[in-house]
């Protein structure tokens, strides 16, 4: 096959990927596919993922403060006695976790009530270092505030560390369909979810 | 109105509109279309070539640092929307550059000319 056709064939996937997930409910499926809902149930602690970071001005960004948010929430409906926040420093010296707790003592909940974990790059990373920190309490069911394409990967990743995961899955993009450019950052974060949960089956974190 | 029917409606309305004047300004053979067509699906081919390619290294290199100094970076930074643009413009560069007369050397090929092979 000469190297035009392939192009051609390429080109012509490519524009039908592009319309199918711009015009199409895809992306929507497709997210549904991966997202992982439980019904909730009261567990030993809330464990929220660090995700997005924060801003250059020290401020949370959008993902994270909607997880500590929704954390926040569960705490309130006294689903777990105890909120687990997760996030690594910044560039700029600002830690994700300190700052989620910060927000969450103001808020009114007792900081015996709050753990930090700081130094967890990736969900495999996060899970090992929550689970050593939960276990030595002996818990050993949590609800888990986690992005929605990205719940079944967080769900296995501390499954596999001994920690029974309920998912409570937040939404990064608005899931309203019939707006082209959020069906496509949709279909992106289904395209990264699964190359991220393809890794993870590959290198054994699941 | 849904956004997604808006904008196609828009859309559809502008490509009538170009494809009316392109005939009766511009003087383009309704014929030629399908050539254009194919032309755009090839530069579209060749920009997802890009894309592949750079999320391909981008990885790699991200992954080799993280082994090789032993500090974190993160495969999100290439989830940027730039790297996406960037890519087009590598293909539209690419595409125009093949199509610009002059050689310094015939293509390498396995077999027969690449003139064909490279259109």
């Amino acid at each position: 096959m000469s190297l035009v056709l392939s192009l051609r064939i390429l080109g012509t996937m490519g524009l039908t990927l592009f319309a199918a997930a711009a015009f199409t409910p895809l992306p929507h499926a497709l997210s549904r596919k991966l997202t992982l809902v439980s019904s909730l149930e009261p567990a030993g602690a809330i464990v929220v993922l660090g995700g997005g970071g924060v801003r250059h001005d020290g401020s949370l960004t959008d993902i994270s403060l909607r997880r500590t948010v929704n954390g926040l929430d569960l705490y309130r409906r006294g689903l777990a006695p105890l909120l687990v926040f997760s996030g690594s420093a910044s560039r700029n010296g600002y830690v994700e976790a300190e700052i989620r707790a910060e927000l969450d003592r103001a808020c009114g909940v007792p900081p015996v009530a709050i753990l930090i974990q700081s130094d967890g790059h990736t969900t495999s990373d996060e899970a090992s270092r929550i689970a050593a920190l939960l276990q030595r309490r002996g818990i050993r069911k949590i609800l888990l505030v986690v992005d929605a394409e990205g719940s079944r990967r967080g769900a296995g990743a501390f499954a596999r560390v001994g920690l029974e995961a309920i998912p409570v899955p937040v939404d990064e993009v608005s899931l309203h369909e019939g707006d082209p450019e959020g069906s496509l950052a949709l279909f992106r974060r289904v395209a990264i979810e699964s190359l991220a949960w393809l890794y993870y089956r590959v290198a054994g974190y699941l | 109105m849904r956004s997604t029917s808006f904008i196609l409606t828009v859309v559809t309305a502008t490509s009538l509109g170009a494809y009316h004047l392109a005939i009766r300004r511009f003087g383009l053979a309704p014929s030629s279309l399908q050539t254009a067509t194919l032309r755009m699906a090839e530069i579209l081919g060749t920009a997802l070539l890009f894309v592949t390619v750079n999320l391909a290294v981008g990885v790699a290199t991200i992954l080799a640092l993280r082994a090789a100094a032993g500090w974190f970076l993160s495969v999100y930074l290439l989830n940027d929307l730039s790297l996406l643009v960037l890519s087009g413009l590598q293909a539209l560069l690419f595409d125009s550059w093949r199509r610009t007369p002059g050689r310094d050397r015939a293509p390498v090929t396995r077999g027969h000319s690449g003139a064909d092979d490279l259109g």
